[in-house]
């Protein structure tokens, strides 16, 4: 595909930016955890950050998407060079954080490594969800352009309150552990529910973008 | 440099049940100056937008060198069209500093020309640590034509780009583009709204009302066959009758029309009459304002609106 | 060179008769080279193409000439080659239109005739 090499090239840039974007908010996620809990429990604070940034990935792509139509476009990156550059783009940053993710629990957790080796192919269906969910809602909004301030305003309520809930919630002792549990068990199962989100949130996505108009 | 032309068969675009361009012939050769020149509304943005990939049309064929634009990296390589930034909008491309957007144009522009970026972000005085939707709008007019110049890109259209440029800067850009065309023969597209000071530059002219091409035709021959003629409202008639006649302006017995003469046409002799030539700018008011009612003879009345003297319109 | 472009005229007609003026002005001497069409096309903010048609006259009239690979000169003769045509013109271009305006104000032709007689030297400054 004539043109794919800079988009890559863009957004390994972009990512680049997304990622220390991430990891401010993973710091942030952090500080306030710590502050928030009675005795830090380092077992639940990447789950915490998952469900965080997981969110995070849905917004930032719905924004993604529409900043993107309007810049890329007019510089004459096809849609196709745009779909597949921004995927790439996703695949990055999920890599990183798991990358980030293991060797927070190398380090720090009990479990180990180990134990990050099973819950990972959970982690990637989440990702994997994430990232459909987002290219769902980006296209929705390349579609009917005036919902994407709505559907921002709500998600953006939906991320500010799970936030919260996360930092009281993990801080109990427990709850942690259940996730942990029900993602290693259930780990193939939420690998493939996640993978067929994104197959089918990809593929409207593209079919939307496919056709889309730069508009002003 | 590629010397492919830009070609457009049957046009037609709708915004869903309205339909905007009404099935648009153009033919775009390289190492020319156009310029297009149409009322708000007339359809030039989405004229535009559709010449080069970024709206898709709803029917009719736009190719470049023979191959479709559409989706078409190998065409869009040698296209750029540069779109008025929005002021009114703060997200978007409009959120990103101008050095990042100028750094994303240098990505995906094949021919991009880093020093010319430089030297005329210098010359403007572009602030580029600025976020675009925080620039006046005289200096997004400035990041507008910074990307059409500096992209290299052997059909560059431009729309608007002196929107809230002052005198000066407008003259500077007028240089620049003159500068540009002279040394490397890209072919440019210019619709504008500025036309007294822009037709001196325009090869040709295309005049767009109401989704349709109206006329193409060398800029210079157009305006020769235009002329304003004015005196006792019986004179004027006689003298121009057969002839196509536009934007009748009647005071009392004093009247005053605007002709177009077809090839071998003249006015006729024997009345006192006076005669103007008319510039871009009136004439444009004559064929596409309110007033245009005219009266064109069955004789010349084949295609819609008007015939050019001679000449093929595309 | 270097005036204000009028709508009255063509533009490649006003190009054409700037450089037949600087050309009697002894601004651009014969065997010279004249500006190139790019260079004109920038002075003047106009496309090269009408610049390159404004020249073009004056090579079809013999004012100027080609050199290939160098450019466009004043050919020699060029200056009494230009008053000689335009003292041929001067009917056309300026005499006509006066007797057309005489002709409308009722000015007879011997009052025309004094008129032109009695102010001829007032009128003529050093040329």
């Amino acid at each position: 595909m004539k043109g794919l090499s800079r988009s890559l090239r863009y957004f390994t840039l972009l990512a680049g930016e997304y990622i220390a974007l991430s990891l401010v908010i993973a710091t942030a996620g952090f500080l306030l955890y710590l502050l928030r809990s009675n005795g830090a429990n380092p077992e639940a604070f990447p789950i915490m950050i998952l469900f965080v940034l997981y969110l995070f990935l849905i917004i930032f792509s719905m924004g993604h998407y529409m900043i993107m139509t309007s810049l890329v476009i007019p510089f004459n990156c096809t849609r196709k060079s745009l779909f597949w550059g921004t995927q790439y783009m996703m695949l990055l940053i999920a890599g990183t954080i798991c990358i980030l993710l293991g060797t927070y629990f190398g380090l720090v957790t009990d479990v180990g490594l180990h134990g990050f080796f099973r819950l990972l192919p959970a982690i990637a269906g989440m990702f994997a969800a994430s990232i459909g969910l987002g290219a769902l809602l980006g296209g929705i909004i390349l579609k009917f352009g005036r919902a994407a301030v709505i559907v921002m305003t709500v998600f953006s309520g939906i991320l500010g309150g799970i936030f919260g809930f996360c930092c009281s919630a993990f801080s109990d002792a427990g709850i942690d552990t259940v996730f942990m549990t029900f993602f290693s068990e259930n780990a193939r199962w939420i690998l493939l529910t996640g993978l067929a989100v994104l197959l089918s949130g990809g593929s409207i996505n593209y079919i939307v973008l496919g056709k889309s108009a730069v508009t002003r | 440099m590629s010397t492919g032309k830009l070609i457009c068969n049957d046009l037609v675009k709708k915004y869903g049940k309205k339909e905007i361009l009404h099935g648009i012939d153009l033919e775009l050769e390289p190492d020319r100056i156009y310029g297009l020149i149409g009322r708000n509304g007339a359809g030039k943005t989405t004229l535009l937008s559709t010449l080069t990939a970024q709206s898709p049309v709803t029917s009719g064929t736009v190719t470049y060198n023979g191959l479709p634009v559409w989706e078409n990296q190998d065409a869009l390589d040698h296209i750029c069209f540069s779109r008025e930034l929005n002021p009114l909008i703060g997200w978007g491309a409009n959120s990103l500093k101008v050095k990042d957007y100028l750094k994303a144009a240098s990505i995906f522009f094949p021919h991009w020309d880093k020093q010319l970026a430089e030297r005329l972000v210098q010359d403007f005085e572009l602030e580029t640590k600025k976020k675009i939707c925080k620039l006046s709008k005289g200096m997004m007019s400035m990041v507008t034509i910074i990307i059409a110049l500096a992209s290299k890109a052997d059909m560059t259209f431009l729309d608007e780009p002196v929107a809230g440029l002052d005198v000066i800067a407008r003259d500077a850009f007028y240089r620049e583009l003159l500068s540009e065309y002279t040394e490397t023969g890209r072919t440019f597209l210019i619709s504008t709204h500025i036309i007294e000071e822009a037709e001196d530059l325009f090869e040709e002219t295309i005049f767009l009302n109401d989704g349709r091409i109206l006329l193409k035709e060398s800029t210079q021959a157009l305006l020769e066959r235009a002329i304003h003629i004015s005196g006792k409202a019986e004179d004027v008639d006689a003298a121009t009758t057969g002839l196509a006649v536009y934007h009748p302006e009647k005071l009392g017995r004093s009247k005053a029309v605007t002709v177009l003469l077809q090839e071998g046409q003249c006015i006729a002799d024997g009345y006192d009459l006076s005669s103007q030539p008319v510039n871009l700018q009136n004439l444009m008011v004559a064929l596409c304002g309110p007033d245009s009612q005219h009266s064109v003879p069955d004789s010349q009345q084949n295609t819609p609106d008007v015939k050019t003297g001679g000449r093929k319109g595309r | 060179m270097n005036e204000y472009l009028s709508q009255e005229k063509s533009i490649y007609l006003q190009i054409a008769e700037m450089l037949e003026n600087d050309i009697l002005r002894d601004v651009l001497l014969e065997e010279e080279r004249v500006p190139s069409t790019n260079e004109l096309a920038k002075l003047y903010a106009i496309n090269p193409a009408t610049a390159a048609k404004g020249i073009n006259l004056l090579v079809d009239t013999g004012v100027l000439y080609k050199k290939r690979g160098i450019g466009m000169f004043v050919a020699s003769g060029a200056k009494e080659a230009i008053r000689m045509r335009r003292r041929n013109g001067f009917f056309d271009s300026y005499l006509s239109s006066v007797l057309e305006e005489a002709r409308r104000l009722n000015i007879s032709r011997s009052e025309l005739i004094s008129m032109i007689g009695d102010n001829y030297e007032r009128g003529t400054k050093e040329s």
